[in-house]
């Protein structure tokens, strides 16, 4: 650091220090000032007031600001589906929730049962639930599915107090969950995914992330995120700087920058680099039977993500799940779970005691806050030719999938009173 | 002028303008060491500098927090 010296007047010898006694009173004043007047002292005060005010504008003055609580410079799969589910004209009547396994029913299902693709990122509803609930109970129902790869039960309450509330609060919600919801050995803590991330610029996630126990680095930076507002908001800042990257290159090249046009090899890489950004038409699943069949044997994965029973992550899940439920009771949101089949394969790489302690806390639960169970893993009614590969459905079982559960809807009397309450 | 088809994720169309950008910014840097420009401004011009440094450094380093990433490639 350089000091301001420049301005001292260059006259005369320096007069003798004076005795030592004189000199009490203003000892460490030179230093003191020289650190006031130092420009990078000013820089920092200049940092402070302008993170002061920035915080100011954004809590006075929202309208003023470039961005939005919604906006993300990360066009992530939970920005897409808050995106469309504020698209649409109103609160549907069911929320379709839960991970990969719900999406493969319904994205696999829906392409099967309409015979044609769909695209993973935009396809939101159910439409053969949808028309077998209509024929079944004889009125219409609206459907959309915030199933997300790779959510856990944490994600499914942040998502459930954050976006779905208030006006924009679904009837029900059928909440496919399956044990690696609850115990993932590959999640380091719950507010590392993507969901959280994201839903914690709709909502105030940091007790949640500080309750969870993050490990120190990202306690410290979830700290920084609350204490700075130019940390906090740094994913504005890039928002805005992506924009303007786009309209110069707009100007330039005059091409449509929101729609992919990548080779595959290229895309394959920047997928390493940037997996949780994708773009609307990018995935697609096609009708059973438009390829020939593979089942994928994807147990050593499994085996990664279920190593070992890790008794304390499994709690905590628990502990999200318990309050998804009061969080389901307490705004009237029916909540209907139900568990999602999976082969036996898939099972018998679970270590021991998880699916049968799975199985009881999830019964304890439904009963404790008055939600309702649906158990859908049977392995007579989804074989393993109905599936993917261990967990996820193919187009056979994900049609199968929802035929079953609108039956199960419809044959049981309280699940049956709960879809005929929440009917036009 | 044609860019090639790659338009997303956005750092590959941007090449088009980080490259440019880069080789003005080496011609500049090296004119701004060789005449001491820096350390001859006045003091506000460096804590300017200073502050779009600091701020850039916070807004803009990458964020290296792990993340739960759920698909396996």
């Amino acid at each position: 650091m350089r000091v301001a010296t420049e301005e001292k007047p260059k006259i005369a010898p320096a007069p003798p220090p004076p005795p030592q006694s004189a000199k009490r009173g203003t000892a460490g004043a030179t230093p003191r000032l020289t650190l006031i007047s130092s420009y990078a002292f000013i820089a920092f005060v200049a940092l402070v007031i302008f993170d002061m005010g920035l915080r100011a504008a954004y809590k006075f003055v929202p309208q003023l600001c470039p961005t939005t609580a919604y906006d993300s410079a990360n066009r992530s799969s939970i920005w897409w589906a808050v995106k469309q589910y504020r698209e649409e004209p109103h609160a549907p009547d069911m929320v379709l929730m839960g991970s990969s396994l719900m999406m493969a029913a319904l994205h696999n299902g829906d392409a099967t049962y309409m015979d044609k693709p769909v695209y993973i990122t935009s396809h939101r509803h159910s439409k053969q639930f949808e028309d077998l609930l209509e024929k079944k109970f004889g009125s219409p129902y609206s459907t959309f599915s915030f199933a997300i790869g790779g959510q856990m039960a944490s994600d499914a309450y942040v998502l459930t107090s954050t976006v779905l509330s208030g006006e924009r609060r679904p009837k029900a919600i059928i909440y496919g969950i399956a044990p690696r919801d609850l115990m993932d050995n590959t999640l380091t803590n719950v507010s590392s995914t993507e969901t959280f991330h994201y839903l914690s610029r709709i909502g105030n996630l940091y007790p949640l992330a500080m309750e969870s126990k993050a490990p120190l680095w990202d306690a410290l930076e979830w700290t920084l995120d609350q204490s700075s507002c130019i940390y906090g908001h740094r994913s504005d800042f890039v928002l805005m700087q992506q924009r303007l990257d786009k309209s110069l290159i707009a100007a330039l090249n005059k091409d449509d920058l929101e729609t992919i046009r990548t080779p595959l090899l290229l895309r394959k890489l920047t997928v390493l680099e940037l997996p949780e950004d994708s773009d609307a038409v990018e995935g697609m699943v096609y009708p059973f039977g438009s390829s020939p069949a593979k089942y994928v044997d994807n147990r050593g994965e499994y085996s990664a993500r279920y190593s070992g029973f890790n008794k304390r992550l499994f709690a905590m899940q628990l502990g999200f799940m318990e309050k998804l439920l009061k969080q389901c009771q307490d705004s009237g949101i029916k909540l209907i779970l139900v568990n999602m089949p999976l082969t036996q394969d898939n099972v018998g790489v679970m270590p021991p005691g998880l699916y049968p302690s799975y199985l009881n806390e999830i019964n304890r639960l439904s009963d404790r806050y008055h939600a309702q169970f649906v158990d859908l893993n049977e392995p007579s009614q989804f074989p393993k030719t109905f599936f993917g590969d261990t967990v996820h459905l193919n187009g056979l079982g994900g049609k199968k999938f929802f035929e079953l559960l609108a039956e199960r809807l419809r044959t049981d009397d309280k699940l049956s009173a709960t879809i005929e309450s929440i009917g036009h | 002028m044609i860019l090639p088809s790659i338009n997303y994720p956005l750092i590959y169309p941007s090449i088009f303008l980080l490259l440019p950008l880069l080789a003005v910014a080496h011609v500049a840097m090296g004119y701004i060491d060789k005449t001491n420009w820096v350390a001859r401004s006045p003091r506000f011009v460096k804590a300017a500098f200073c502050f779009i440094l600091m701020f850039c450094v916070i807004v803009f380093s990458p964020d290296k927090s792990p993340r739960f990433i759920y698909f396996q490639f």
